[in-house]
């Protein structure tokens, strides 16, 4: 087949359309659409860089506040601890306390006891030797005689006597 | 001259009271005079004061002692 000046001339002109045609495709459409992408790639990658950093502060928040919280475990547990061993102290002393004061009453409740028996004791022997001596006396003022008395006279003088003779 | 108190329930009978008066003045002297004072309180026996000197030969201290001994014992 033999080229011909047409042929020729018609290749130059769709080397040129498609010259023009890939400008007009680059600049209309490429760049733009290439630019629009580049930004919206780089938006996606700055959002997920800042979804990563919110992700580890909120991580490192977690643990803060796990570690916080389990400070916080600790110190109560530790305070409800001491609390426990001051309240055992507490009623242990108290009890202690009250045991000694049991101890005192019960004690000085025995010696009141013990006093008011030997008082009434005391008190009844009393009663009764009075009640005795007033009945004694009673019979001998009825009973005594001339000659009881005279006893009694001959005991004194003769004691009387004794005492002379031993001066 | 001593006074001599001679203290003695109504059971004393007057031959008592003479033969202690008599048993005295010959121990002690005659020159004692006597008194004689009726209490009941002194139950028998007698008490006599004289020269400042008590002499309790009642049965009224005798049943107090013996009071004392039964309420003490």
């Amino acid at each position: 087949m033999e080229i011909t000046s047409d042929m020729l001339v018609d290749l130059a002109i769709n080397i040129v359309n498609i010259v023009v045609l890939f400008l007009v495709v680059k600049f209309l459409v490429h760049d733009p659409v290439k630019k629009f992408m580049d930004k919206r790639s780089a938006s996606v990658e700055a959002a997920r860089a800042e979804a990563e950093k919110l992700s580890a502060e909120a991580l490192e928040n977690k643990k803060k506040y796990e570690e916080l919280a389990a400070a916080n475990v600790s110190a109560y547990e530790d305070e409800i601890r001491k609390g426990e061993e001051s309240g055992r102290a507490k009623a242990a002393e108290i009890i202690e306390a009250a045991r000694r004061e049991a101890g005192g009453i019960v004690s000085d409740a025995r010696s009141k006891a013990a006093d008011q028996r030997d008082r009434i004791v005391s008190d009844a022997k009393g009663e009764i030797a009075s009640i005795s001596v007033d009945i004694a006396e009673k019979l001998l003022q009825r009973e005594m005689t001339a000659a009881d008395n005279d006893a009694i006279i001959d005991s004194f003088l003769s004691s009387l006597g004794k005492a002379d003779g031993n001066a | 001259m001593r006074e001599a108190i001679v203290t003695v329930a109504s059971n004393f009978s007057d031959e008592n009271y003479e033969r202690l008066r008599e048993g005295l003045l010959r121990r002690l002297g005659g020159d004692i005079v006597f008194r004689r004072v009726e209490d009941e309180s002194v139950v028998g026996g007698f008490i006599l004061r004289l020269d400042g000197i008590v002499c309790d030969m009642s049965l009224a201290s005798q049943l107090k002692k013996l009071g004392k001994e039964l309420a003490d014992d």
